[in-house]
């Protein structure tokens, strides 16, 4: 738990020992406040505090430390969560809540048979906004239970803000030459087994399939994998260099660079014919592909203007043009592109003073927004929610995977140990409701 | 008896002539001395002649593998330097084609920034004519709203460039109606304008970006008729062609693809038409 959600368990602690002792429930009085009412009603920019009410039953301390965890990590909720305590029985004093900063309280009851009872609290209404039985999979603890417990995190965080969160996600990542994967809370850290050379990952939309590059003693080769049961299939069958794939949101195109003098951009059906048609012309290097979340537009680095910038063209390769034009950073570099989830940004790495840094490009005004400064930071990768990034940044002394809020500016460390980098967020993998 | 008579009379002779030799004089083995210093002189010169013969033989080789090495250096030489320019003149051509590449991008990038400047000029101008058009009022306030319906109006909408920037704001923003009617009334207000084709290139874009291909297709053939000429022409009939590709209609998209490598070689979509008309298994 960080010290920030430490200050605010400790801070109700001693408050919520009194909820027991006031016995008569107060009626909300004061009228809601002006606000956007998605759900529950906060106002514009705020994050709305969530109690989480002390909960027993099996597994209990592991399920509210994730809950809590998934819900901070989220960025739009803070979360009021008392260190112990017994469970709330009766009616609710909701005007003490509302005192303790909580615009919501959720129970939640874990059940002998797998199931995590949950109900949601409107304080401001002094009702019962949302409730719910969702099932846990798997055995407690195992990787299964817990991406099926951050699955309820992220529904409870759609119940509070009206935006399902991604703690049910794993980044792929390239750790010595192989890949691994982790959850999103950096749970899990384990080696993509049966891969020998892995480098470059892309998700499939689906979630259930990727793609990578393979190192081998003829050059590199895009493979893309099934999951679930590991079957490989070697993608480019072309010598030279193959590498950084991409998948249309449809999950029907794969796309990747290739090529042995220059390097060009090209379309492959990801099932049936295996034609592959070619999406960027000129003779340069042109790689690392980024779908908009339309499909229609790709975001790629070229070295048409002899150094490496961010071009945007039409899926089909027309219409190609400069996205980031100069009057940024050094007009050195700019390359890892990534077209944020919701189509309004791209995320690219850029050099400025020597190191790189990662940047946004709003695709509206083509505005820039710097988003580090400390240390050298690139391979920008989007979450499914368009507001988190996945990075790699060597600000802890090694190279290593960082989140960015990209709202908030708040940034927390994902990986430890060996070497991390090139990380791919996955869509969400699991969608409870 | 008889036989042993026959066997001195052969020996006999035979025994004279054998020891008549033990008998040569010492003249005659001083002749047999000179003989022999003769040919042991002989053969000695012989050999020094032969040694003679080797000897400027092996100068000879030494001579012809030096000529074959200084020549071999030469053809080496020779080929570094034909090599160094092929190197040169392959380098040199890649970097007028980059130059060429960069040339184009930023024009690109400045036709961009001289059609947002030209958006802007208009709307000087107009802001200009509006200003002038007003009565001198000392009386009100600078910049106080002047009363309504009073000679104050602008004496004209958006231009051209105007029309097409907005457009291109808002297609961004992603709303293409917006987008397609800021196009459509820069088509009916100035249709002989160098933006047109632009602008009707632009109205089949919102029509793809809306999902409505079949509107998109006719305005891109649209494209291609009224502006055969443009730089959209290519692009709008690469967009037809991959669009019937998706669908399945390959020989009618074969077709397109070599209209547009036959009529517009040079362009972008040229390039990329040949590629998939040379498409072949990876």
């Amino acid at each position: 738990m960080t010290s920030h959600a430490l200050t605010t368990a400790r801070l109700p602690l001693a408050i919520a020992c009194l909820i027991a002792l006031l016995a008569p429930a107060v009626h909300a009085q004061d009228p809601a406040p002006q606000g956007v009412r998605i759900g529950l009603t906060y106002s514009s920019g705020t994050r709305p505090g969530l109690y989480i009410l002390p909960m027993q039953g099996p597994d209990a301390d592991s399920i509210k430390a994730i809950i809590s965890r998934d819900l901070d990590y989220g960025d739009r909720i803070t979360v009021i969560a008392p260190d112990s305590g017994q469970p709330t029985v009766g009616t609710l004093n909701y005007p003490l809540f509302a005192r303790l900063g909580a615009a919501a309280i959720l129970q939640v009851t874990p059940s002998a048979g797998g199931t995590l009872r949950l109900v949601l609290h409107e304080v401001a209404a002094a009702r019962v906004l949302q409730s719910a039985d969702l099932p846990l999979r798997g055995a407690p603890l195992s990787p299964e239970w817990r991406m099926s417990l951050h699955g309820i995190a992220d529904e409870i965080e759609r119940w509070v803000t009206g935006a399902r969160g991604v703690s049910a996600t794993r980044i792929l990542f390239t750790r010595e030459g192989t890949l691994w994967q982790v959850d999103a809370d950096g749970a899990n850290a384990q080696r993509v087994p049966g891969v020998v050379s892995g480098l470059d990952p892309a998700w499939h939309p689906s979630g259930q399939q990727m793609a990578y590059m393979e190192m081998l003693d003829d050059g590199t080769h895009v493979v893309l994998r099934d999951i679930e049961s590991g079957r490989s299939r070697r993608v480019s069958s072309t010598g030279g260099t193959n590498m950084s794939p991409a998948f249309s949101p449809d999950g029907k195109t794969m796309v990747y660079a290739s090529g042995e003098d220059g390097v060009d951009l090209f379309a492959l059906p990801v099932e049936g014919s295996d034609r592959r048609i070619r999406i960027t012309v000129g003779g340069s290097t042109n790689a690392q592909p980024s779908f908009s979340p339309d499909g229609r537009r790709i975001a790629f680095t070229s070295f048409r203007l002899g150094r490496p910038e961010i071009y945007i063209t039409d899926a089909d390769g027309t219409n190609a043009e400069l996205l980031t034009t100069s009057g940024f950073g050094d007009q050195l570099y700019r390359s890892d592109p990534s077209w944020s989830p919701d189509g309004r940004f791209v995320a690219f790495s850029t050099q400025i003073e020597g190191r790189f840094q990662i940047a946004t490009i709003s695709l509206r005004d083509r505005s820039v927004k710097q988003h580090t400064i400390d240390a050298v930071n690139e391979d920008p990768s989007w979450a499914p929610d368009a507001r988190h990034l996945v990075f790699t940044s060597s600000r802890s002394g090694s190279k290593q995977l960082w989140v960015l809020d990209t709202e908030s500016g708040r940034m927390r460390q994902l990986t430890r140990g060996p070497a991390a980098r090139m990380a791919a967020w996955s869509p969400r993998l699991v969608i409870t409701r | 008896m008889i036989a042993s008579r026959a066997v001195r009379a052969l020996c006999a002779p035979v025994v004279i002539l054998t020891a008549g030799a033990c008998f040569a004089t010492r003249g005659d083995v001083r002749v047999l001395q000179s003989d022999l210093q003769v040919v042991r002189g002989d053969l000695h010169a012989t050999r020094g002649e032969m040694m003679a013969r080797d000897s400027a033989f092996a100068r000879t080789l030494a001579d012809v593998a030096a000529s074959l090495a200084v020549v071999n250096d030469t053809v080496q030489s020779m080929h570094a330097t034909t090599m160094r320019l092929r190197g040169d003149v392959r380098e040199d051509l890649q970097a007028i084609r980059q130059q060429l590449i960069t040339i184009q991008e930023r024009t690109g990038e400045s036709a961009r920034r001289i059609q947002e400047m030209r958006a802007q000029l208009e709307e000087d101008a107009r802001e200009r004519a509006a200003a002038d058009l007003q009565p001198r009022d000392t009386t009100r306030p600078p910049g106080t709203t002047p009363p309504a319906g009073g000679a104050s109006a602008a004496p004209a909408g958006p231009g051209p460039a105007q029309l097409y920037q907005l457009a291109q704001d808002q297609f961004r923003r992603g709303s293409a109606g917006s987008a397609r009617a800021a196009y459509s009334e820069l088509l009916t207000k100035f249709p002989t304008s160098d933006l047109a084709a632009d602008a009707l290139y632009g109205v089949a874009e919102t029509w793809a970006a809306e999902g409505n291909g079949v509107a998109a297709d006719s305005v891109y053939a649209l494209v291609v008729e009224r502006f055969p000429r443009s730089e959209r022409a290519p692009t709008a009939l690469y967009k037809r062609a991959t669009a019937l590709r998706v669908v399945g209609q390959t020989e009618q998209a074969r077709a397109l693809f070599q209209q547009i490598v036959d009529k517009y070689p040079k362009s972008d979509a040229a390039l990329l038409a040949e590629g998939f008309l040379g498409a072949r298994r990876p």
